[in-house]
């Protein structure tokens, strides 16, 4: 407490160059299998992140996304101290995990979706004492938080439930509240709303922007769900095969992916006027579309050339579908 | 001086919290108590038994075996108290479950051990101390303030042998990550190394079990000791103090394992 930071230029994450490798025995199917791999045991490496850089900067929300496999979890797991890189090197905020492992976690909070951090055993406001004396938070700050949180998780009325008896959402918003007890200003948070209906997506995702905005938390998030990168992510970092193939905000990805948008005219008769600045791309009977590059021309712009020359029924417009960019970018290659 | 009245502060946090949760199914607690009660009664008959048939075994009659026995069950419920994460250190390694503790700031084996403070361990220790009152009082054995602490030495040593035996074991699986098990090899070793002096069997077993795997301080030595008897070969020192610093030295040793072990440490691919 009490620390100030002097350096203004240092991310709160650096991530440089980190590779990990897992050596894995190969596993056969049988019982035959498993006696070769039990006698003579084929190893075999596999390269999970493949030299991975980018920084954050303090307040950011980054969604950290890529196919299943991708490694994601294992990228998470190095910054979060739980797995030592194989090369390259982490810091957050300026100190290595890796090396100083209490020292970071200690003001770190981090929440896998696919697996609970609270203890079975114990009921929900037990598990939150323990944490309590583990981090050494003060009675006020522990309050303050747990009100907090109760606001947006309402989880008071979880509190005294044995946790293996909460079910995945309640699971979620504990294993959430256990993660921000200590006010940390780093949140990783590795597929939270995995599994979660629509109203727990909502909460969770409401929870993400409300301590984003109060507190300044640095927030790292993976996840499937393209919803929680829409709504949540002025950031986006793709990885596939370990290695990091795009990286910038969402808008920037659709230019970059998807520059173009598709008008789709109905017109009174079976024809097709060709517009210079844009390209016909389908044409069924009267309806035509036509695919346009904003930097070109606008919409409006095209509707009204269209329309001096024929006369139209009908028009709509069709943004680039955010779950294709993000297919075709997992693949690296553009739209066409 | 900070940092040890912190950790005490976590560990009786940990050890409270422990005991609520075994304390909410009584019925599991009586269940281990019946149980532990036939097989250390079953145990002392077998004993009383060989005793019967055979006569007294290298000058240890049936007091004295009761006095060895009631010790080494003693030990026995202090290790399944304090090192029953031991036993399943396997799947925690391959399901990669030790991430939990990495991400507290807190040391890594101190939090593997207070995992699961396991007060079931005293339905060993109840029985073990009938044994071992039966073999005090057969023996007319007076319980003088040296004597205590010989027993407290003898049975805290015993115990760190134990649970530093299934540390070295458990950690194995950082290297091999399997799930392998070794809590019933262990147990078996453990009770026919204790219940009888190692004299009854060959003499190279003798020196592999009090040199290699110091199974003879368990119980058998210091049990000896206190009990003034003369071993078939010469123990240098075969008082509890001993007992207690082979202990204390094997499970430094078992830790440092463990925490090699740990930077080895993958976790699990979900
Ligand atoms: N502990 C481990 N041991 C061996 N291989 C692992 C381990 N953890 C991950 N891997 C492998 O590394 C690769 C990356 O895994 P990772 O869990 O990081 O992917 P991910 O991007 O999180 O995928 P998902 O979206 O499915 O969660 C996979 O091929 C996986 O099998
Ligand atoms: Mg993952």
């Amino acid at each position: 407490m009490g620390e100030k930071e002097s350096e203004t230029t240092m991310s709160v994450i650096e991530v440089n160059q980190i590779v990990k490798e897992f050596n894995v025995v190969k596993r056969e199917k049988g019982l035959k299998g498993s006696l070769k791999a039990l006698i003579k045991p084929e190893r075999q490496t596999i390269k999970a992140v493949d030299g991975i850089s980018f920084c954050v900067e303090k307040g950011e929300i980054v969604a950290y996304i890529g196919p299943n496999g991708a490694g994601k979890s294992t990228t998470v797991k190095m910054m979060a101290g739980i797995l030592t890189p194989t090369s390259g090197e982490i810091l957050i905020n300026g100190v290595s995990p890796h090396k100083n492992r209490k020292k970071v976690v200690a003001d770190l909070g981090v929440v896998f979706g696919q697996r609970t951090q609270l203890n079975w055993d114990l009921r929900l406001g037990e598990s939150f004492e323990l944490l309590k004396r583990i981090y050494q938070i003060d009675e006020a700050t522990y309050r303050a938080n747990l009100k907090t949180m109760n606001e947006i998780l309402a989880i008071d009325e979880l509190l005294s439930t044995p946790v293996r008896q909460l079910s995945l959402g309640q699971r979620m918003r504990g294993d959430l509240t256990a993660a921000m007890l200590h006010s940390p200003s780093v949140l990783f948070l590795d597929e939270p709303t995995i599994g979660l209906d629509v109203d727990a997506k909502n909460a969770i995702r409401k929870f993400i922007k409300d301590i984003n905005q109060s507190r300044k938390t640095t927030i790292v998030l993976t996840t499937h769900d393209l919803g929680d990168i829409q709504e949540l992510c002025n950031r986006v970092i793709i990885i596939n095969h370990g290695k990091v193939i795009e990286d910038g905000s969402l808008n920037d990805l659709i230019e970059k992916i998807a520059p173009f948008r598709h008008l789709i005219v109905d017109y009174y008769a079976d024809i097709a006027p060709n517009h210079p600045k844009a390209k016909i791309v389908d044409k069924a009977d009267t309806r035509v579309t036509y695919r346009f590059w904003k930097k070109d021309i606008t919409a409006a712009r095209l509707i009204e050339d269209l329309s001096k020359t024929v006369q139209i029924r009908d028009v709509s417009l069709e943004e680039a579908d955010i779950e294709d960019i993000i297919s075709i970018a997992y693949k690296g290659k553009k739209a066409d | 001086m900070g940092r040890i009245r912190y950790y005490c502060s976590v560990g009786s946090l940990y050890i409270k919290q422990s005991l609520q949760s075994t304390l909410e199914y009584p019925a599991n607690l009586a269940g281990w108590f019946i149980s532990n009660l036939m097989q250390f009664g079953i145990g002392f008959a077998i004993i009383r038994f060989v005793i019967a048939e055979f006569g007294a075994l290298q000058g240890w009659g049936l007091a004295e075996l009761a006095f060895l026995y009631g010790l080494s069950v003693l030990s026995h419920g202090i290790s399944v108290i304090l090192f029953v994460p031991t036993w399943y250190m396997g799947n925690l390694i391959v399901d990669g479950e030790m991430d939990l503790f990495l991400l507290r700031p807190l040391n890594v084996l101190f939090q593997f051990l207070f995992l699961d403070f396991n007060l079931i361990g005293i339905t060993d220790l109840i029985p073990g101390a009938l044994i071992f009152a039966y073999g005090c009082i057969s023996l007319h054995f007076v319980l003088t303030w040296l004597n205590v602490l010989y027993i407290v030495l003898a049975v805290v040593g015993g115990a760190l042998i134990r649970g530093g035996i299934w540390l070295m074991l458990g950690s194995i699986s950082f290297w091999v990550k399997n799930r392998a098990s070794f809590i019933v090899l262990t147990m078996q070793l453990y009770d026919k190394t204790t219940m009888y002096p190692l004299s009854i069997y060959p003499r190279f077993l003798q020196i592999f079990f009090t040199v290699v795997i110091p199974l003879g301080w368990i119980a058998l030595y210091p049990a000896s000791g206190i009990l003034d008897k003369t071993l078939p070969f010469y123990i240098p020192v075969s008082m509890p103090v001993v007992s207690m610093a082979v202990g204390a030295l094997l499970f430094l040793i078992a830790c440092l394992m463990f925490m090699r072990g740990l930077k080895r440490y993958e976790s699990a691919g979900t």
